[in-house]
């Protein structure tokens, strides 16, 4: 595809380029089915989608965030998620003892592929939270999520994800799901 | 040429804080700011036109000055406002530095400007 | 205002119960942030916040915002409101400026609090700068911990801090400097629920076995929680502690045999650190300051020094709470260690942590049962096998709500008959 200087998107790197429709599809289809499995608090098959080397991020100010730097909200390595997935796991974890009920959309998709064979997928999401274990209340979780994912077995292993929520800076309320 | 203008000790070029200007009173007239970027230095007016700040209390930006009352900026190289509210320009006067020190071409009479 | 409220702290606190209108009547909340705040000495910051000359940040005496500055002439404390029509001088919540200038008309402040500048003078030519200074904050800092009140005639704050003093220099110390660099980021988690059950839960050890049973289920690294979630009351050795004026604490102290096991990692992990503490407090000193930890201390009324975090305990209503934290980075120690602080920094405390997150969810439980259903509550546990230590500390097992009742005696002094 021949893309002149004048009309280049600004985020587009050398090494980054489109996938095709079939690619776009695909890894839609599997970021709709992760989003649905942390909704309903399946764990366990969320879990299977991770690799080896995950991390998830929440940053505390996503606007110049350094994981080694800045306390995060959530900085999580493949070790310290087992834990939280564990933790979850008891049925005593008081945050999500009732889980609260959940639906997450997710927008404006965007999908890339890097060397090495890697997908770079951006998305606008915003959860909508039922806080069922205390305050009976609607919460609302806006913000800008992005997945990096390998292909696997013929579908795709999360190696990380960040989330970027637009008040992390903010006071927030308890964040005890898989956001 | 102002035949009441004489070239001025300032201050020792060390004296010159880091980020800010150093601000020098000349007997019965306006006081004067001194300013460093890189190996350049700049003295101007130190009242700013817009309000009774001091310059030499504001922070420099590139060949800027900011104004630390109101956020104005005047170029320091020229007196020409860069930012608003400041819309006069301030004084600027020619420097040369010599054995560490600061001096600049000012009119140090005690008539008027 | 006095009178207004027809909460008697006389009749509704006592020894061993309070009522809970305490947490839930909000005129007793607006008296609260003046006598009890705004009135006292709050922690508003750390002084590495503010390294430079004209740094400053946002941050809230009670619910009053305040900036906190360092100037020219040391730190400075003002209300951040204006003192012509009310604005709020500074909305940015960090930056450097020499000196303050309000959005709404232009008028200029320094950081003392001094009004330096009108805009269009001659039409303000009647008005008295002098008396047109903004309302500034006594401060004192005691290592590094920015201490400020609206009361000028506050006593002094070492006074205040009391055998809580000793906390501070317990996590001071750890650095071979004796000194905290904390970072630039602050988390801050919401609680629904009221500024008191959040220091009261700081110094409460018999919740931990309860609250926090699934992250001692989940994890599999040993330490100080198998002591603590001990099925036998007689097996945990921590104790809880009242330290007066209001001060609380706990001390793992007694459940570490060995230097940096507070930390989780191996005494020898950090060899450079070792010998850095040995050279400034001398071979013994520095095993035994290692060996100690940090401390778990609650200064009231809004500080918690929570071991490896710096939290902070902000009021916004009767039932809103934020609770700030930031991991307690030492100045003067290898990266790897601070590494490691940051990363713990992440476990314990804030929205999505492994311990505070159920915290908050019990003290919103609890907040909307008393509002729905006042009574008295008990805090007598303990009473009858407490201990008195010197300088008037009285301490007792962990699970024992001495902490509590030390607390609340403080806050009823506050408010004479």
């Amino acid at each position: 595809m021949n893309i002149s200087n004048a009309g280049e998107p600004a985020a587009m790197k050398d090494d980054v380029s489109y996938v095709s429709d079939s690619e776009y599809r695909a890894v839609s289809e599997f970021i709709f089915h992760e989003c649905q499995l942390a909704d309903e608090g399946r764990w366990e098959e969320w879990e299977a989608l991770l690799a080896d080397d995950m991390h998830y991020w929440v940053p505390a100010n996503p606007d110049d965030a350094d994981p080694n730097l800045d306390v995060s909200i959530i900085n999580d390595n493949r070790s310290r998620l087992a834990t939280r997935l564990r933790q979850l796991k008891t049925g005593t974890r008081h945050s999500q003892a009732p889980r609260s009920i959940m639906r997450r959309m997710i927008a404006n998709l965007v999908v890339r592929k890097s060397i090495p064979e890697e997908f770079e997928v951006e998305a606008n999401f915003v959860v909508y939270e039922f806080q069922r274990q205390s305050t009976m209340e609607l919460c609302q979780w806006p913000g800008r999520v992005r997945y990096r994912l390998r292909d696997k077995d013929g579908s795709f292993e999360i190696a990380s994800k960040r989330v970027d929520l637009i008040m992390a800076s903010g006071g927030l309320p308890t964040l005890g799901f898989i956001i | 040429m102002d035949t009441n203008r004489t070239w001025t000790r300032v201050c020792e070029i060390d004296e010159i804080p880091e980020d800010m200007g150093f601000k020098l009173e000349i007997g019965g007239r306006d006081a004067v700011a001194a300013f460093r970027v890189g190996d350049e230095f700049f003295v101007v007016a130190d009242r700013c036109t817009h309000g009774a700040a001091s310059l030499a209390e504001g922070f420099i930006e590139g060949f800027e000055i900011e104004c630390p009352f109101h956020g104005g900026k005047f170029d320091l190289r020229t007196g020409e406002p860069a930012a608003f509210p400041c819309v006069q320009p301030i004084a600027v006067f020619p420097t040369r530095v010599e054995d560490g020190q600061l001096y600049a071409l000012i009119d140090t009479s005690d008539d008027g400007h | 205002m006095d009178g207004n409220t027809a909460l008697n702290r006389q009749t509704c606190i006592e020894n061993g119960r309070v009522h809970s209108s305490v947490y839930t009547d909000w005129q007793a909340f607006a008296e609260e942030m003046r006598v009890v705040f705004e009135n006292n000495w709050v922690f508003v910051a750390h002084e590495s916040e503010i390294p430079k000359p004209g740094d400053f940040i946002r941050r809230t005496i009670g619910v009053q915002p305040v900036v906190v500055t360092r100037a020219p002439d040391g730190i400075r404390v003002f209300a951040n409101r204006c003192s012509h029509r009310g604005n709020l001088i500074c909305a940015e919540e960090r930056g450097r400026k020499r000196a303050f200038s309000c959005q709404y008309h232009g008028w200029v402040f320094a950081p003392d609090g001094e009004l330096l500048d009108i805009p269009f003078p001659e039409g303000c030519a009647g008005i008295d700068k002098s008396k047109h200074g903004l309302k500034t904050a006594k401060v004192s800092v005691y290592r590094g911990f920015i201490f400020a009140s609206f009361n000028h005639d506050v006593p002094p704050l070492e006074e205040h801090l009391g055998n809580g003093r000793q906390a501070l220099d317990r996590a001071a110390n750890l650095s071979p400097s004796g000194s905290h660099s904390i970072g630039r980021t602050w988390i801050r988690h919401m609680f629904r629920a009221n500024w008191k059950m959040l220091s009261e839960n700081e110094a409460d050890g018999y919740h931990v076995t309860f609250v926090h049973d699934s992250f001692a289920k989940a994890i599999n690294i040993e330490g100080k929680y198998d002591n603590i979630l001990s099925d036998e009351e007689e097996g945990v050795s921590a104790v809880c502690r009242d330290l007066g004026n209001g001060h609380t604490e706990l001390d793992y102290e007694a459940t570490y045999s060995r230097p940096m096991e507070w930390l989780g990692v191996a005494e020898d992990r950090y060899p450079e650190y070792t010998e850095a503490m040995n050279q400034a407090y001398g071979p013994e000193n520095a095993r035994e300051i290692m060996r100690k930890g940090p401390p778990h201390t609650f200064i009231f009324p809004n500080l918690f020094v929570a071991e490896t975090c710096l939290v902070m305990i902000q009021p916004l209503s009767v039932g809103e709470t934020v609770n700030w934290h930031t991991p307690l980075l030492l100045k003067d120690v290898p990266d790897a260690l601070n590494q490691r602080i940051l990363r713990q920094g992440e476990v314990a405390m804030g929205p999505s942590a492994f311990l505070t997150a159920d915290d908050a969810i019990i003290a919103e439980r609890q907040w909307r049962a008393l509002a729905g259903s006042p009574g008295w509550l008990d805090i007598s546990r303990g009473a009858d096998r407490e201990s008195a230590k010197p300088e008037g500390v009285v301490e007792s097992h962990y699970t024992d709500e001495t902490s509590n009742r030390g607390f609340w005696n403080h806050y009823k002094s506050l408010f004479p008959a």
